[in-house]
């Protein structure tokens, strides 16, 4: 029954709701038209967003002004050698304002399970005895940096593996690197024997702040007291074990002026090409990866993936408010008697206009909240989804790589609210400009 | 008191002009019981619209208690149709979404329902035997069940006129009868005139007057 209200709106309200009630299939039909279109908006925002913040975290943990990375020519940044000498010719180049050591080991975690998105049982599952054969020669002919770094190790070590790297904190500190992002804990004050370790690796391993940790290469085992927990934004360095200079030489057998990379800051304003170039020119055997200009080849990949996200996003966007508008002229349509009828018994234009404008609020508003939801929900059910429809394929880590911003809810509910309301508004305006006769002789 | 002067209607049909009402002069005083009656295309409902203001004549005045009704703006026009005039249609025009009670108060909902037009929504259903009915949907209701809820919707703003265009003319015999015999009561006890628009002899048998219209103009009054 009708309930006792005391105002219009609450009247006006309650006919607009048993209107949508009464009419559930078009209801429903119109609410997935603005949960989709918000659903996807949401969803591809957030994988932009979550990509940007990648981007912009591995840039950060270079430094503010992008960097270059020389390293051991044919090694790369695992196997590759330099000795001290090359970072103190370094730091005499014009334009180099810091020359930080790192070395660089695959490592293995003795004693730990990692849960990764990708499971050992898994890969396992995914190639069988035949296919570890075969990883076995391709591993074989492959030689340099990636036959070495898989060379002789089995799938279950491979999922096991953890990139170690020894630094200097003095040094790290100046180009706001690693002790600068710590989230728990602090960095390791003693040379020896402490580590700090990625956030992700924590949530794989179930590390902690305290806790020992047995890393293991080639034939030498060392244990790490756990100081703290850092977080960089990237998944490669967050995935890691940082430890200091002394150690990882001693782990890696390196000698004492030893590293496996030197991470090169230019002067503000001067090129990363150009110290490349310099470096090239004054150090032989020396291999440089421009990592600013790495960076700067993969933003624009990201802007050119948002061009396209933006042109999904408005196709998606006009489709649903083209569908709203279709969906509600249609309704309108065979509510003509209704409207007329409305009319002839002393409805007022405003007062037609207010009952559908109504409608079509709730169905914006409820439908925008939905596909808020489905957005956010989107990334998780892909992953708990595609093992089980594409076994053989390799996820990837989607929860990981999306972020859902407050910018992001905010746009997705201005974007799904006005093409609700709006789709709904113009045909309610034309519904509302109908005589009563116009409207019976229309039936 | 409703009175039409000259009242003439021309619709465009294509090219075609046609004639609605020609030169219609009407006097229908207060609490009349009346019929109007002719053929298909007569102008019958035509001339029901032009006096219920939901269309305007092409020339000549429609005055309704002495105001004209033809010069009215639209928000003054919907006001009148609210206040002064209630309307049954042929086919009912209940909204399907609503129950029968609801359907009653549908004209004061844009002002919002007081606790006393509620009550009355509810006698008047109640006077119309609809008791046990009263939250049920259009379509769960029989045809006459159905009119009946149209004439409470129609009088629940206690009007001064209710126009029935065909009220009897989707309802077999016995719910026709029911029906007249329910608006006469309503005429005899409240003074609502009743303007019916029907092709059943029936039907105008039962009223004090009826009026003959044929080709858009009065043949018998």
């Amino acid at each position: 029954m009708i309930s006792r209200g005391r105002t219009g709106n609450m009247k006006m309200r309650h006919m607009a709701y048993r209107n949508l009630l009464g009419r559930m299939f078009r209801t429903i039909l119109m609410l997935l038209a603005v949960a989709i279109a918000v659903a996807l908006f949401v969803g591809l925002s957030s994988l932009t967003e979550g990509m940007e913040e990648m981007i912009g975290g591995a840039t950060e943990s270079m430094g503010e002004w992008g960097c270059v990375d020389a390293m051991g020519e044919g090694g790369g940044i695992f196997y590759g050698k330099l000795n001290g000498d090359v970072g103190k010719t370094i730091d005499r180049i014009p334009g180099v304002r810091y020359v930080v050591p790192r070395v660089y080991a695959m490592t293995e975690l003795k004693g730990v399970e990692l849960k990764r998105p990708v499971s050992t049982g898994q890969i396992s599952g995914m190639m069988g005895e035949a296919g570890g054969i075969v990883m076995e020669q391709m591993v074989g002919m492959m030689g340099g940096t990636a036959g070495k770094m898989l060379e002789g190790k089995g799938i279950a070590e491979l999922m096991n593996s953890v990139i170690l790297i020894g630094i200097d904190p003095t040094k790290e500190t100046i180009i706001q690197s690693y002790p600068t992002k710590m989230i728990e804990g602090s960095i390791f004050d003693s040379p020896i024997g402490g580590a700090v370790i990625g956030k992700m690796l924590a949530d794989e391993s179930g590390l902690g702040v305290g806790d020992e940790v047995r890393v293991a290469y080639g034939g030498k085992r060392r244990d790490f007291n756990i100081t703290g927990i850092y977080e960089v934004g990237n998944p490669l360095e967050d995935e890691g074990i940082v430890v200091s200079l002394r150690d990882a030489r001693d782990l890696k057998g390196l000698g004492r002026s030893e590293v496996s990379i030197f991470r090169v800051i230019p002067e503000p304003h001067v090129e990363t090409g150009t110290i490349g170039m310099w470096i090239k020119a004054k150090c032989r055997g020396v291999s440089i990866m421009d990592q600013g200009a790495l960076m700067k080849a993969i933003g624009e990949q990201i802007d050119q993936f948002k061009v396209y996200e933006y042109i999904v996003e408005a196709i998606v966007i006009l489709a649903s408010f083209g569908f709203i508008l279709v969906m509600t002229m249609r309704s309108i349509a065979e509510r003509t008697k209704e409207i007329g009828t409305l009319r002839a018994i002393g409805w007022q234009k405003p007062d037609v206009l207010r009952l559908i404008t109504i409608e079509s609020t709730a169905i914006a508003i409820i439908g925008t909240i939905l596909g808020i939801i489905i957005g956010i929900l989107l990334p998780y059910f892909f992953q708990a989804m595609m093992p089980i429809v594409f076994p053989n394929m390799i996820v990837p880590p989607m929860t990981e790589l999306t972020k859902v911003t407050s910018a992001t809810i905010i746009y997705a509910f201005i974007i799904g609210c006005t093409s609700g309301i709006v789709g709904g508004i113009v045909p309610a305006l034309q519904a509302s400009e109908m005589s009563p006769v116009d409207a019976f002789r229309a039936e | 008191m409703i009175e039409t002067r000259n009242v003439t209607k021309i619709y465009k049909l294509g090219d075609t002009d046609v004639i609605g009402a020609k030169e219609i002069n009407l006097k229908i005083e207060e609490g009349e019981f009346l019929s109007i009656m002719g053929p298909s295309g007569s102008g019958k409902s035509t001339l029901l619209y032009l006096i219920g203001g939901l269309d305007k004549p092409t020339s000549g005045d429609v005055l309704i208690d002495g105001v004209n009704i033809v010069e009215m703006e639209e928000r003054a026009l919907c006001e009148v149709r609210r206040d002064k005039i209630g309307f049954i249609f042929q086919e009912f025009n209940l909204i399907s979404t609503l129950t029968a009670i609801e359907n009653t108060l549908v004209p004061l909902i844009p002002m919002g329902v007081s606790a006393d037009e509620m009550e009355r929504g509810m006698k008047l259903l109640e006077s119309f035997d609809l008791k046990d009915r009263i939250d049920h949907l259009p379509g769960q209701l029989s045809g006459g069940q159905q009119q009946r809820v149209a004439i409470a919707r129609a009088l629940i703003n206690e009007p001064e006129i209710v126009l029935a265009d065909e009220p009897t003319g989707e309802l077999d015999t016995k719910s026709g009868d029911e029906l007249i015999q329910l608006m006469e009561e309503m005429n005899r006890r409240e003074g609502v005139t009743f303007i019916i628009v029907t092709h059943d002899p029936v039907v105008s048998g039962k009223t004090r007057r009826t009026i003959f219209l044929q080709d858009g103009m009065i043949v018998k009054d």
